[in-house]
Order: C-alpha cells, then structure tokens, then sequence
C-alpha cells in the first residue's frame, strides 16, 4: 500500500519540521509549503490526501489558499485542516466559510490532531467506495 | 478672526452630548462656542445634542461621534446604566460623564465602568472641559495601542510555544530513541506548564478582545437548563477526581436573551473554581427575579473572606489557594473575563460568603422577552 501524502503549510519552518517527522515516524510521506502560493503549486502538482493549513502567510493566506483548494474540481475532496494562533469567532467562521474542513488551534495537542488526520483519512478512504 | 488657511487645519471634532436639562445643554454649548473663539485653541467643536439615552446610542450607530459628553442622570436609565452601555456598545468612543456635586462619590466609580473622564457640573468652565475632551480622546488612543500590543504580543508567544510543544511531543513519542519514566515525568511536566501558559495566553486575549468589544456576541433566545446540564457533563472527571459531588437544582425558568458559547465559558471558569475550593458539594440553581434569572454556584469550601471578595473580579487576583499540586491552576483571569461577559448582557456578578461556610457566586441574566409579549 502506498503510503498517504501529508502537505503541510506553515511560514514557521520549525513547526513544519517538527510536523513532518511525527507525520513520517506514523508512516505517511510528509511533503512541505513555506507560503500560500508553494502550498497550491505543490497541492495542484502532488494531490495530497490532506492537508495542515496555517493561515496567516506571505504571498497567500491560508484562507486564500483554502478557497483556491475548495474551488477545483481536481483538489476539493482533499480535507483541509487549518493550524492557527487566532482564535477569534471571526476567523473560525472565515475558516468554515471558506470551506476549511477542521480548524485546529495552536498550540495543538500532537496526538489528537494525529487522531483526527487518521478519521479524515480514513473518511476520504471509504468516501471513495 | 482667523486667517482662512489657519481656519481649515483646525481639527473638527464632534462631539455628542446626552442630557435632558436644556439648561445644562446650553451652558456646555457656551462653553464649546467660547472655546473655539479663544486664539491658539485647535479644534472646531460640532455639538449635537439627544435628551435621551437611547437617541443618544442611535446617534452615535449613524457614525461620526468623536466623543460623547453625557449626564447620569437620565430619564430612560437608572444610575450608572448609561455608562455600561455606552462603554459595550462603542468601546472605542471617548466619553466623558458630567455628574452633580452631590454624586461626587460617583465619579471614580464612573471611571471605574470605562469613561475616560468625570467633570462636576458645578465645576464646569470653558477650559475645564476644553482640557478633559483632550485628555479623553488621548486616553482612548493609548488604551487602543495597548490593546492591540496585547493582541499582538500574545499572537506571536502562541507560535514558539507551538514549536516547543510539538518538539518535546515528538521526543516524548519517541522521535530521538526510547524515553525512560523518569524522563516521561520531567516531560510531562513540562507539558503541563506549556499548556498552562497556553491558557493564560489565552485568557488575556479573550479579555482584552472582550473589554474592546472584538468579541462576536451573538444573543438569541436560550433555555438555561440544558446548558447548565451540558456544562456539568465536562465535569464528570473531575468529580471524580475531588471526589465530590455537582448537583443541579433547577426550577422551570423562562429563556434568557445571551450568547451561549459566553455563558458556557462563564459557567465552565465558576464551575472549575468550585471544584478546586469545594469540599464535598457544588449546587447549581436559579430563579427569577424581576426581568432577570439569577444563577447561583454555590460550594461547600473555605469560603473568601468579606475584604477579599471585592478584589475577586479584577484581573490577576488569586486568592489563597489550597495546595493545588500538580492539578490545574487557574490564570487569575477568570472571574475578570466572566465579570466582562456578564457585563456585556447587561448582568451583574457578585459573591455572596460569611469567609467561613462556602462561596455562593451569583450572577443574573435578561429574561429573553422577544417572545410572549
């Protein structure tokens, strides 16, 4: 079985190093995006099964990135999960509006958002039967 | 006169002001005209006028108000009523209160409430109010800058704080070669006090977005009830834990006119007090009184003694804890933030304790009153 592709997208290059290695250690290949505009030239090209969205990025914001996602036939099943420090009624809207499948706060706990990439998958997997 | 050119760098400012003596009305006008007439002076003042409270806040909704000079005593609200409501409405305005020389005792409290300043009507002359229209338009700038330094800094703790947590979650996970139980233990513990500062990060962003009124607030009519239920059901664990009991004891109460998610985060920080101060039992209730529900959290601990319980509500305050241990320990902003909830919907928020047989904390909301009438 091939092993699941993970985007993750964050202008801190740290948190996605750190992502990336407990995304391999749980065995899904990690691919990575610094801005906005990386994160959809690597979505388009890559199709991820899921993606780790921050939101506020040079180039394009998450948001931005979000609706380009959600707007494309060929990328808009994939599940966006938004990473953020804000937490404002206002941008947990803007996340859902913009069609964000989970939106997550930071700092997050790393074994649950490991659980809820595992039943995001795991619905996109029986989705398709 | 003034030259043209002198004439149009003047700054226009307008000003509001709610009374409905015409006498005072005409003698803050005079003063305004006065000023504007004096050399040097800087502002071209444009003066309107509401006799009412509520005119007052449908004019300043239409825009364009810089500051707002009101009375207190008005004929549509009681007692400091107007400045609660001129503060949760428009928390970026200025306003500056005018009381009678027989409420000065009023006048620190009106600051307390969120104007910027307070002038006796007896005391009033042309420079005086001149000088406090300043003070107050600059004090509200400052109190904006401050707040969004809040909001800034706080964004930018919360990103390192996500690195370092997710780093030791990996070295906890095993990310660096097997961890052994001593080590398990330091890193929980650092986890803890991550999660810790990720709270109080938090709670000083709810409150400084609450206090500027950046906070969605969204109010329908809502059953009491099953909110309270459903908050108890967080609780299970803790329970447990404490071993105590949380009971509610709730009569049939009409709907309140609020905002879930609100009352929620205040029932859960009155809840997650009790249960670190009660001894055996936590009571929720509530009833009516007047056109408003009064909740009480009533628990069965040390209690707080009369001259602490005023200091309760402001920020920061903690007050004699029991030996927590590693248990969860609150920010010291809790009751600030359920003060300026309650606040919001027009409620009050008190405790009621001899200092010795248990805290009861009380606070009320508005009867929803869009349907049955």
């Amino acid at each position: 079985m091939t092993k699941k592709k993970i985007l993750v997208v964050d202008d801190e290059r740290e948190i996605v190093t750190n992502l990336c290695m407990a995304l391999e250690m749980k065995g899904y290949e990690a691919l990575t995006a610094f801005d906005g505009q990386e994160a959809l030239d690597v979505a388009r090209k890559e199709m991820p099964d899921l993606v780790l969205l921050d939101i506020v990025m040079p180039k394009l914001n998450g948001y931005q990135v979000c609706r380009e996602l959600k707007k494309s036939e060929t990328t808009k099943s994939i599940p966006i999960l938004m990473l953020t420090a804000k937490t404002q009624e206002s941008d947990v809207f803007w996340g859902k509006e913009t069609g964000a499948d989970e939106y997550i706060k930071k700092p997050f706990d790393l074994a649950d958002l490991l659980e809820r990439i595992g039943v995001f998958l795991e619905k996109k997997e029986q989705n398709k039967k | 006169m003034f030259p043209l050119e002198q004439h149009l760098v003047k700054k226009i400012v307008c000003v509001l002001y709610i009374e409905d003596n015409p006498n005072d009305y005409f003698l803050v006008k005079r003063h305004l005209t006065q000023l504007m007439r004096e050399e040097g002076e800087i502002e071209y003042f444009n003066l309107e006028h509401s006799d009412r409270v509520s005119n007052g806040l449908d004019r300043i909704a239409k825009g364009g108000i810089d500051i707002v000079l009101t009375d207190i005593s008005l004929p549509d609200t009681s007692g400091l009523e107007v400045i609660t409501r001129l503060r949760n409405h428009f928390p970026m305005l200025p306003f500056i209160a005018l009381t009678n020389a027989y409420d000065k005792s009023l006048g620190i409290e009106v600051i307390r409430q969120g104007a910027q300043d307070y002038i006796l009507k007896e005391e009033l002359t042309a420079p005086v109010l001149g000088h406090s229209i300043r003070c107050a338009i600059e004090r509200k700038k400052l109190e904006k800058m401050k707040n969004e330094f809040v909001s800034t800094v706080s964004h930018e703790l919360l990103t390192p704080l996500t690195i370092m947590k997710v780093g030791l979650e990996n070295l906890s996970m095993g990310a660096a070669g097997p961890i052994m139980p001593k080590q398990k233990e330091i890193l929980s513990s650092v986890f803890r006090n991550i999660d810790r500062l990720a709270r109080i990060i938090r709670d000083i962003l709810d409150l400084s977005r609450l206090e500027f009124g950046q906070t969605m607030i969204n109010r329908v009519g809502m059953q009491l009830t099953p909110l309270i239920q459903q908050v108890m059901t967080g609780f299970h664990k803790k329970e447990e834990e404490k071993n105590i009991i949380i009971e509610e004891n709730m009569s049939n109460l009409p709907d309140v006119f609020a905002d879930q998610n609100l009352i929620i985060q205040v029932l859960n920080n009155l809840l997650s007090n009790a249960c670190h101060f009660a001894r055996t039992k936590i009571t929720i209730s509530a009833q009516t009184v007047g056109h408003m529900v009064c909740v009480y959290v009533i628990d069965d601990g040390p209690g707080i003694a009369p001259e602490d319980q005023k200091k309760l509500f402001n920020k920061f305050v903690q007050i004699d804890r029991p030996e927590g241990g590693q248990g969860y320990k609150g920010t010291g902003l809790g009751l600030a933030i359920c003060r300026e909830i309650i606040s919001q919907h027009e409620g009050k928020i008190w405790i009621e304790s001899d200092g010795c047989n248990g805290s009861q904390f009380c606070f009320t909301l508005p009867i929803d009153l869009s349907k049955g009438i």
